[in-house]
């Protein structure tokens, strides 16, 4: 018995060795340096530390960097403006346009996996995670229209039930209605 | 004196059927009390095993890791009754809370005979947080009543195990776990602690408890596929070092270390509560196994508490309060002092129980009185929370509610809002009283303070 709870204790600390979380949030797995670095560069601008919040935004550098060429042309310079400008309220809007270039990116990328519906969940999961970042930033009902889509993106998505019990297959069509909702409501084009 | 008084004062009148007409006129007052609450979202964690009733996903928060499997298979069996979801959550938890100060008895008195059973039903059910158990629509009484049943299921003192006996307590264990993931190490102490004293019964446990595992198991690998493992290592992670203020938690967070520190007598309480558990321990020779799996279970979750647990959330406590009150109970014939002992615990239970308690059974928790105030409000305001913002966010769409956690984030919202802007939080803000107060029910419900701030 004493082999067991070694192996418990064990196994116990090794999961919290293995990778320190590092964003308040229950929901997806892996690291986003967008959503981690979020509240050290909010925090720095609301205190007017600008040295800091440039601190904050060199960790988020390599995936604006990423969303400046692949998915929104223009963002990288709405960041370096408001930094130069020392605008607090214009980085939380270039911070809300990178989270929406997130979403669509995230959603185009379950898309092509619907077919596999673990990759497909946890990329809309991830979208989930980066609306919920912005939630509170966007106007109420492109906020609701937002949730509302990806809840149905969701269960487009089928499930593979529990030993085929209850399985469902993927619905592209509702998928795609989804996804062209949450791109309306967050102002984006396919 | 009177006859019957001085009888009774000669010891030669039971008063236990007395006290189990006072104890059962107290449990059916408690349990309309349970009834007769509407259900309603308490937190976030309330409103993700909401979700689970209808569609079970960890990572998308229906429920939260680590999923809660066998309580969300009991809230779906409860739905075709319940109506709602809202409803069977409220029913299956209600239930639960209901269920435990019997199941108490009923180890007790297998174990100990009638008058421990008296008082395992009696400290069951005056235990401070047996509202916190009944009302706040979560898990943690399912991990409690299951791990009773396991106990019932143990042999006697001196008792030849049956196999059959021993395989349904291993159901039970393993069903408790599926319940209450989290509280692994409870369970783990209890299994330890039957299996030192009645090795025999371990080989047929371990069939049962694998019977309900391996299913279990394997649907959540179903479900949830390799991502379930990554989002419990980063859950496990970020509860030890981020959110949930545990001693690894960095500077700044509080911890059951600290938080005993700076409560009046909490050092002395806590060194007074290990060392009677700790003279149970040195009892359990010739004990039966049932006491000796509570021990040892209370034990390891103390330590477990201490070290990995929120001291923000009282209702982690609830399985110490029970476990206290039936080690005490079957204590009654192999500790002299127990009597007195069990007669101060009730006192301070009662005390407890209703120095905390709003008895109003229409009281509505805090967080959702909360929302139907600011839902009254004419103009749409701005709130920064970090208690419930899931649920703000959902019953008021027309709100800005902003995570109080990204403190910068939420300054900001909350500095250039177009209307009225709020601060909802547990924790009173210096120099001024808060703009309206909801207050908790009972105690592990922690009231919540509205500030306006612009």
């Amino acid at each position: 018995m004493s082999r067991i709870t070694f192996a418990f204790f064990a196994l116990c600390l090794m999961a919290l060795g293995a990778s320190p979380a590092s964003a308040y949030s229950y929901a997806a797995a892996g690291a986003e340096p967008l959503l981690d670095g979020r509240d050290a560069l909010f925090s720095a601008a609301a205190k007017g530390d600008w040295s800091a919040a440039a601190t904050a935004l060199t960790a988020m550098q390599p995936d604006l960097d990423y969303l400046e060429q692949n998915e929104d042309p223009g963002i990288a310079k709405a960041f370096s403006d408001a930094m130069a400008a020392k605008d607090a309220k214009a980085l939380q809007a270039a911070f809300t346009r990178a989270a929406s270039a997130e979403i669509v990116r995230r959603l185009n990328g379950a898309r092509d996996n619907l077919a596999d519906y673990q990759t497909a969940k946890v990329l809309v999961v991830k979208a989930q995670r980066f609306y919920t970042a912005i939630a509170a930033d966007l106007p109420p009902d492109s906020s609701t229209a937002v949730a509302d889509g990806l809840k149905r993106a969701l269960d487009a998505l089928g499930n593979p039930g529990v030993f085929g019990v209850g399985a469902r297959k993927p619905d592209p069509d509702a998928f795609a209605k989804a996804r062209a909702d949450v791109f309306a409501a967050l102002g984006r084009t396919a | 004196m009177t006859d019957s008084a001085v009888r009774i004062a000669r010891g030669q009148v039971s008063l236990i059927p007395v006290g189990w007409a006072i104890a059962l006129a107290a449990y059916g007052a408690e349990a309309i009390w349970v009834a007769l609450h509407r259900p309603a979202i308490s937190s976030d964690d309330a409103l993700f095993l909401l979700h689970g009733l209808t569609r079970f996903s960890v990572l998308d928060l229906s429920p939260q890791f680590p999923g809660y499997p066998g309580f969300i298979a009991m809230g779906r069996m409860m739905l075709p009754v319940a109506g709602d979801p809202l409803h069977a959550l409220a029913m299956l938890t209600g239930t639960i809370a209901i269920a435990i100060p019997p199941m108490a008895a009923l180890v007790a008195w297998r174990n100990c005979g009638s008058a421990a059973a008296l008082a395992a039903f009696a400290l069951a059910l005056a235990q401070p947080l047996a509202p916190d158990l009944g009302l706040s629509l979560l898990t943690d009484g399912s991990g409690i009543l299951f791990l009773l049943v396991f106990l019932a299921l143990l042999p006697r003192a001196g008792e030849a195990p049956q196999s059959g006996h021993s395989f349904l307590a291993g159901i039970a264990l393993a069903w408790a776990l599926a319940c209450r993931p989290s509280d692994t190490v409870l369970f783990a102490g209890a299994a330890i602690g039957a299996f030192a004293l009645a090795r025999r019964i371990a080989g047929p446990a371990i069939v049962g408890a694998l019977f309900v595992l391996v299913p279990v198991v394997l649907a959540i690998a179903a479900q949830e596929g390799p991502a379930y493992v990554s989002e419990g290592v980063r859950f496990i992670g970020g509860h030890a070092t981020l959110w949930g203020n545990t001693p690894f938690a960095g500077p700044g967070h509080g911890n059951w270390l600290s938080a005993l520190a700076t409560i009046p007598g909490g050092v002395p309480l806590a060194v007074l509560i290990v060392a009677a558990v700790g003279v149970a321990l040195m009892r359990l020779r010739g004990a039966p196994p049932a006491l000796a799996a509570a021990v040892v279970a209370f034990i390891a979750y103390a330590v477990w508490i201490v070290t990995f647990q929120n001291p923000d959330q009282l209702r982690h406590l609830a399985p110490l309060a029970v476990l206290g009150g039936l080690i005490a109970a079957m204590l009654i014939r192999r500790i002299e002092l127990a009597r007195p002992a069990i007669t101060a615990l009730l006192a301070l239970e009662v005390w407890c129980l209703a120095a905390t308690t709003q008895f109003d059974a229409y009281a509505l928790p805090p967080l959702s009185a909360a929302t139907e105030w600011l839902e009254a409000q004419s103009a749409a305001p701005t709130v920064a929370t970090n208690l419930g913002v899931e649920a703000l966010r959902r019953a008021l769409p027309h709100t800005r509610v902003y995570d109080s956690y990204y403190a910068g984030d939420a300054a900001l919202g909350l500095a250039t809002a177009a209307g009225p802007a709020y601060r909802l939080t547990t924790t009173p803000l210096a120099a001024r009283p808060p703009d309206v107060t909801f207050a908790g029910r009972f105690s592990g419900e922690p009231t919540l303070l509205l500030y306006r701030v612009n």
